[in-house]
């Protein structure tokens, strides 16, 4: 027999909606009289310039409760924070408050730079509603956690900055409070002050009666009870997180692309005329709710994997024929899964890929058979461009005339007349379920295993001087994460120059302008190696490089995301989180968790300063 | 917000009215405690901010209002402002007319000052409005010890006897304070969306602080007569002036009197600023951005 207690509303609003003006100086106009009109005002008469920020939100939290409503930047997030903490009024709606109700957004509130530090304390736990006779306590706390103690005395204008960053959002966290909304989740590092800040953070989390207005699925804390997905001011889908949280993981991927697009095209002058325009936001929740709904697995893998290892002839795995960050962040680790899965066959294994990467299959598969064995490099790489430009897309999500023609000269070469393939489409196919949505994101994990990659061995005596001489492996490349732009250009010379003032350096990408680098090599006295030559050996070099390096910095994607296997300290930058695919984060930071025990920091270009890179390789470089 | 047990029905456009219930009086209290701590806060930082690169620091606090009183003093004098009264008796009647008069106005003031120092908090974090109250009266407390030591000050060097009333004159001291906070807390929302109301405001003062017989005996016949019957800091400054430097009056019944109205006031405009700062926060182009 079973019982349920119910817990006390501490939170309810019901048609929540709120008004706002375009333009400035009709919005004056209009708050001012507001300011003196008594009465409803109705959402269907709206006066010129006015557009609803927020409509019909309701919500009701029970004490104990962590609901979470996700929105892109813009769909409305902060709005609704203030509109239940009061800092903004409603025109339509109801709201009840059961209990004190707290603001964590972390912005540093009331502190100004010629207070102290437990003055600043004080002010921002005092505007967040600390009782009198609890605040000293609850100021301790703050410096406690901050660190601060020693410097309760000292002006915020002679703390150094990065010291008194999280002064904000840990005066908001220690105020006790019955409800809390988190606009936003507070972004921390992995200092011993951020590890506090974490810690306090899900300590409230688990107490639960927390609203948390998210704009990521990441980070969120295990006890959810509801979801939501908000966008431009309403409600679009509501139900259980697991469901939830997938279905604005695509939902919010298209409509970060749809934006991109539409700015890029702005950008260029260019008629914004994108056929995914057209499909309303709702009905892109629809979709991905459908397709979330419909397929919890996806057992075509399993069934194809199982036919083809109960095969009677050899099994081809590839060719893997695809960009290499797909290779190494998903197709190894899957068939590595495989073998876990379903054991190792009786019949051979034969795994094709492409740049003689033997040692990243060693151990698993029977044999390693190369596109270079069996096509000159020249030949492959006409071939491959050809296969991209027939399917439109680097992903094999499909069996192209190349791939078949691959496979028929493979087992020619194997002596194999009768053979199974377990072909990459296979896995990229779900792949796509998971990124669309149709899938959840736990799939990928599940059916991958991540393990650390054996470095190439080399193949040549080494002739350089610098063989074992300690270097930095930087591979900058331009992509859809980190595109052409001066900036980007000088943030590349930059790191380049600064690194080379303080250890050698190995270029992994041929983007640089070599004279550049070897300006900068003449200029600091060390070696700049430019990056290995174009040929059917580069991707192996380049993993000899990576591998052997003490640190790796490069983009986001591609041949970046070998570092981390090697258990490489490994910076990754991209431009801006917009261009980022936040799948292959996902899936980077299971890798990290599971192969390293160094440090794997993905980060903004923006944020790249001088001082942050000596700082990172500071940490690295010990 | 510290407030607990709150419905707002936004609905009937009542906005932050709210209905309490449960035995909510230890809440209440608890939150207006609250509400002046983080007044005084307020108001430090806002003193701090004020002084911080002044070299004679809070000196200019009390060097403002005696610097515009003795000039006043003087011509009073000269020109018979005080009727049938001593020199030393002007003195001490302009003095604390003056002063108290300082004080109703620098309550009307400081929750605007107060107030626009606060925008981008306002923006960014739960502060409570009526804390830029309680903080504008921190302001006002403070200035009134030096206005009380100015007070003091004369008293001695006119060498004058206080009347028995005085300590009912200090008493009424808080119902001007209020009195003046009620015009202000009016005046804050306004003035984050409109600034013609901070630039207006100062102009009020001259036609206030002349239209009350605070500088000058009240005349029995004429405009000025009528017009002073119909100020009601005539009441609210000069009965107490006169219980702190010559005793009782006729009217003083008519100072409690409008005590009343003033509370009456108070509560009318605090529900009308609660309600009307939201909205005004909205219009800041801090806000916006």
């Amino acid at each position: 027999m079973t019982s349920t207690v119910k817990t006390p509303v501490l939170l309810e609003c019901d048609a929540l909606a709120k008004v706002f003006t375009s333009d400035f100086e009709l919005g004056r106009r209009h708050v001012f009289s507001d300011i003196f009109r008594f009465g409803p005002r109705s959402l269907d008469r709206l006066r010129p310039d006015e557009w609803v920020a927020i409509r019909g939100f309701s919500v009701t939290l029970h004490q104990g409760e962590n609901v979470v409503v996700f929105g892109t930047v813009g769909s409305g997030k902060t709005t609704i924070a203030k509109l239940l903490t009061g800092m903004l009024r409603a025109d339509s709606g109801r709201l009840h408050l059961g209990g004190r109700v707290g603001l964590i957004g972390g912005k540093a509130v009331g502190m100004v730079a010629f207070l102290t530090v437990w003055e600043c304390v004080q002010l921002a736990t005092g505007i967040h509603g600390v009782e009198p006779e609890l605040a000293d306590a609850c100021c301790e706390e703050v410096l406690e956690i901050t660190d601060l103690s020693d410097e309760r005395d000292t002006k915020l204008i002679d703390l150094p900055k990065e010291r008194g960053g999280q002064l904000g959002l840990v005066s908001a966290l220690v105020v006790p409070k019955d409800v809390r909304i988190f606009d936003g989740l507070p972004s921390v590092g992995d200092d011993p002050v951020s590890r506090r800040v974490s810690a306090r953070v899900e300590k409230i989390f688990d107490e639960g009666t927390n609203l948390i207005l998210s704009s990521s699925a990441t980070g969120l804390p295990g006890n959810l009870s509801r979801a939501m997905i908000l966008h431009d001011g309403e409600i679009l889908y509501e139900g259980s997180p697991q469901i939830v949280a997938p279905v604005y993981e695509t939902f919010s991927y298209r409509i970060n692309r749809l934006d991109h697009m539409h700015s890029k095209s702005m950008e260029d002058g260019v008629e914004a005329v994108i056929a995914p325009e057209s499909t309303p936001p709702g009905e892109i929740i629809r979709r991905a709710v459908r397709s979330v709904e419909r397929s919890g697995v996806a057992p075509d893998v399993v069934h194809h994997v199982t036919q083809a290892w109960s095969n009677d002839g050899p099994i081809i795995v590839g060719p893997c024929i695809s960009d290499v960050g797909l290779e190494l962040l998903y197709w190894r680790p899957f068939v590595s899964w495989i073998y876990s899965r379903f054991g190792t066959p009786s019949q051979p294994v034969i795994a094709v890929s492409r740049g003689r990467v033997d040692e990243w299959y060693m151990g698993m598969v029977s044999n390693y058979v190369d596109v270079c064995d069996v096509m000159s490099f020249g030949a492959f790489e006409e071939r491959n461009q050809e296969r991209i430009q027939q399917t439109g897309s680097w992903k094999q999500k499909q069996m192209s005339s190349f791939d078949g023609e691959l496979l028929d000269l493979v087992a020619r070469r194997i002596d194999a007349s009768d053979y199974a393939v377990v072909h990459p489409s296979l896995l990229f196919n779900a792949c796509s379920r998971v990124w669309d949505g149709s899938l959840p994101s736990s799939w990928l994990i599940e059916h991958s295993r991540y393990e650390r990659l054996i470095p190439p061995l080399p193949t040549e005596p080494s002739t350089g001087e610098t063989q074992s001489e300690p270097y930095v492996a930087l591979g900058f490349r331009f992509s859809s994460s980190f595109g052409d732009t001066g900036s980007n250009r000088e943030l590349m010379n930059r790191v380049l120059v600064e690194l080379s003032g303080r250890i050698a350096v190995k270029l992994v990408d041929s983007v640089w302008s070599i004279p550049e680098a070897a300006s900068a090599s003449r200029l600091n006295d060390t070696q700049v190696v430019p990056p290995p030559g174009h040929t059917e050996r580069q991707l192996r070099e380049k993993a000899g490089i990576v591998a052997g390096a003490q640190a790796y910095i490069g983009t986001f994607g591609s041949i970046s995301f070998l570092a981390p296997f090697y258990n490489v300290p490994t910076l990754l930058v991209f431009e801006e989180e917009g261009k980022l695919f936040l799948h292959h984060v996902r899936v980077l930071r299971s890798v990290t968790e599971a192969v390293t025990d160094v440090r794997v920091d993905i980060e903004k270009a923006s944020g790249i300063t001088s001082t942050r890179l000596s700082n990172w390789l500071d940490q690295v470089l010990r | 917000m510290g407030a607990s047990n709150v419905t707002a029905d936004h609905s009937v456009g009542l906005g932050i009215m709210a209905k309490r219930w449960g035995g909510e009086r230890a809440t209440q209290q608890a939150s207006l405690r609250q509400l002046l701590r983080v007044g005084r806060l307020l108001f430090l930082r806002d003193f701090r901010a004020r002084y911080r690169q002044a070299f004679l620091k809070y000196i200019w606090a009390v060097a403002r209002p005696l610097m515009a009183v003795v000039p006043l003093i003087l011509v009073g004098n000269a020109f018979g402002f005080g009727g049938d009264m001593s020199a030393s008796e002007y003195v001490l009647f302009a003095l604390s007319g003056f002063l108290m008069w300082q004080v109703f106005w620098d309550a009307v003031v400081a929750p605007q000052w107060l107030g626009r120092r606060l925008r981008r908090t306002f923006v960014d974090g739960p502060l409570r409005p009526e804390a830029v109250v309680t903080a504008g009266a921190g302001l006002v407390l403070f200035n009134a010890m030096f206005y009380v030591a100015l007070f003091v000050a004369a008293y001695v060097m006119t060498r004058a006897t206080p009347p028995l009333t005085l300590p009912l004159g200090v008493l009424a001291l808080p119902v001007i304070v209020i009195g003046g906070l009620t015009i202000g807390a009016f005046f804050v929302p306004l003035t984050f969306v409109y600034l013609d109301f901070r630039f207006g405001l100062p102009m009020l003062a001259p036609a206030l602080l002349w239209t009350a017989p605070i500088l000058y005996a009240a005349p029995e016949t004429g405009m000025l007569a009528v017009v002073n019957r119909w100020n009601p800091l005539t009441y609210l400054i000069n009965i107490p002036r006169r219980w702190l430097v010559s005793g009782t009056t006729d009217n003083d019944l008519l100072f409690l009197l409008c005590a009343s109205v003033f509370a009456v006031l108070a509560v009318v405009m605090l529900s009308f600023f609660r309600r009307a700062m939201p909205l005004a926060v909205q219009s800041l182009p801090q806000a916006r951005r």
